[in-house]
């Protein structure tokens, strides 16, 4: 059961066509492979093969019969390989292995350095609450961060059992009113405390931990190396924690 | 098997939270069953709680309340959410008898507004010191004036007070239960009268025998996840409650290494840093990750010969020598939470009594 007033995660289906369609020049289109396991990288394995399929993608990357199952009931007939570890199989027990298969999983979701892609998913979190602390005066479990001044806080509805690793408690910074505010204190499980100092916000503003660049909101990547981890594996995990919307 | 099963003891979670009831009496408990149950399935771990005979589930937020209410589980279980937006179902909620946490005046007159025909039932928080959410000292009697007023007019009804403790001392945990109890006093004085007075989660419950007051919230000890930091849920007298396994796909011999591969991977919710740091139980042996992909680790299987569809442990109650989720936290620099609630909602849930 989860919450899309709380937060989300918003995937751009046109984001992924289009970056199929730049990926597609780099070899035999025929030989396109789009990798969805992992449900798609987290943006959902029937809504990011429609899409890769949309832009030029002719086979679709799985990790098991399961997955092909999924894709076939929701009337993707593209042919299906196995992707194991750097190269795709075909299906069944005597399948072989696709020569020359042009195999884009992170790409595809704009997970790389790759100028030519956009990212394709952008997680945000509510703001459930504010409150101005004094300085001294400690947040979160622990109380591992104290305020050096008096400052405003906000409470944003996101926390590890969505995917926000615990390792960015003082350590990660998410976008609010335009500006990037710093986490204070633990990660806990369902909600962060984003220290705003002299700034306030309001209730239901919207907090941005990834999205858009172009838009100046904060990058997957950004967030991605604060940690310390590929974008990948936030991205995978998130979407799969999140309610997600499409646009 | 699928790529890959949590297996869920209903049992061990029945038996936790005995252990935890008899430890806290004669305060009750509230099971949280917030984040899916902790990643162990909502509605089966809601059953099994009622079944051990708990009358009050934590829920988090409207949308998982009312998913447990209209489980049918009883009309007579408390169901109390407490993390709100403007787009909640306040109306539904109400009608449906959830109990909810309030922190402000701003939430109780959003409450108020959607004019039900029964009163709301409230639980007033206090922030004692962990500042997310909660009422300051400076705006508390505000807020019970408002509630007062509301319960006065039929259109609401105090249940419940509440507030939420940092653990990060003794000394600050016993400031925090002090400025609870001055809160309430002071409610008192402004006419409120509370029938559940709440701060305890787990740990503090457990070892503090000053911070249960009527009702403690119990979420992790149930789950057989300990606290950390070297402590064991054995230690606690607990039983970890989830097993992760999966099944070897293919061995790999080459002239110096014999390798096993595990279809399980960061995709699947596990954290990447268990390469080179956690060991899984696979045919009676405890063997080293040693790389991992998005749907796969490898395991270094040393000498050891391991036939393919072999299951392969990842985290248990050790009982096949696998490691606790305990010892994956304690490895991976987390809590046993953050492992629990990551795993993907993909991987098959199996429950065994």
């Amino acid at each position: 059961m989860t919450n899309p007033f709380l937060h989300e995660a918003l995937i751009d289906e046109a984001a992924i066509s289009a970056n199929a369609a730049a990926l597609c020049s780099d070899g035999d289109a025929d030989l396109f492979v789009a990798d969805v396991r992992a449900d798609g990288y987290g943006h959902g394995i029937v809504e990011s093969a429609r899409a890769a399929i949309a832009g030029g993608a002719t086979w679709l990357g799985v990790s098991c019969d399961a997955d092909v199952a999924q894709l076939k009931s929701a009337g993707l007939g593209a042919p299906a390989v196995v992707i194991h570890r750097g190269h795709a199989k075909q299906l069944g027990a005597k399948g072989s292995v696709l020569a020359g298969a042009l195999i884009r999983g992170p790409e595809l979701y704009g997970l790389t350095a790759d100028a030519r892609v956009k990212p394709t998913m952008r997680v945000s979190g509510r703001v459930v609450g504010t409150k101005t602390i004094s300085a001294g005066e400690g947040v979160s479990y622990g109380y591992t961060y104290r305020a050096p001044r008096t400052t405003n806080l906000a409470l944003v509805a996101l926390g590890y059992a969505n995917g926000l690793d615990r390792f960015a408690s003082n350590r990660g910074s998410v976008q609010l009113d335009g500006k990037l505010r710093m986490i204070a204190g633990r990660v806990a499980m369902n909600v962060i405390v984003l220290e705003l100092g002299e700034d306030s916000t309001q209730t239901g503003a919207e907090a941005v931990l990834f999205g858009n660049p172009d838009s100046d909101e904060p990058a997957i990547s950004a967030w991605a190396s604060s940690l310390g981890k590929p974008a990948m594996d936030i991205a995978s995990v998130m979407g799969s924690l999140l309610p997600r919307r499409y646009r | 098997m699928p790529h890959g099963e949590v297996v869920v003891d209903l049992a061990a979670f029945q038996t936790n939270l005995r252990l935890m009831q008899k430890i806290v009496a004669p305060a009750t408990i509230m099971a949280v069953l917030k984040s899916d149950a902790y990643g162990h399935g909502l509605l089966r771990l809601a059953r099994a709680a009622i079944d051990a005979h708990i009358t009050f589930l934590g829920a988090l937020d409207i949308p998982t309340a009312l998913a447990l209410r209209r489980a049918r589980l009883g009309d007579e279980i408390d169901i109390f959410a407490w993390l709100h937006t403007p787009g909640d179902d306040y109306r539904t909620a109400i009608d449906s008898r959830i109990d909810l946490g309030i922190s402000n005046v701003a939430e109780l007159n959003a409450i108020l507004a959607v004019n039900s025909t029964s009163p709301a039932r409230l639980h007033l928080k206090i922030d004692t010191g962990l500042h997310r959410n909660g009422a300051s000292e400076e705006d508390w009697p505000q807020l019970v004036r408002a509630a007062v007023h509301a319960q006065d007019g039929g259109r609401a009804r105090i249940v419940g007070v509440w507030t939420h403790i940092a653990e990060a001392s003794e000394q600050e945990d016993t400031h925090a239960i002090a400025r609870f109890e001055a809160a309430i006093a002071l409610a008192e004085g402004l006419g409120a009268h509370f029938t559940v007075r709440h701060l305890a989660a787990s740990a503090a419950s457990f070892a503090r025998a000053d911070s249960r007051f009527d009702l403690v919230r119990v979420g992790a000890f149930a789950y057989g996840i300990s606290p950390g930091g070297g402590v064991t849920p054995h230690q606690l007298g607990l039983h970890p409650v989830m097993t992760l396994r999966s099944a070897v796909t293919e061995v790999a011999v080459g002239s110096m290494t014999r390798t096993a591969l595990v279809p399980l991977g960061t995709g699947d919710g596990i954290p990447r840093e268990v390469v080179n740091t956690v060991r899984v139980a696979l045919g009676g042996e405890l063997l080293l990750i040693t790389d991992i992909g998005l749907d796969w680790f490898t395991v270094d299987l040393g000498d050891h010969d391991v036939a393919v569809g072999e299951t392969v442990v990842l985290f248990g109650d050790g009982s096949s020598g696998e490691l606790t989720l305990q010892a994956w936290a304690d490895a991976l620099g987390t809590i046993g939470e953050e492992i629990a609630v990551r795993l993907s909602p993909r991987l098959q849930r199996i429950y065994t009594f």
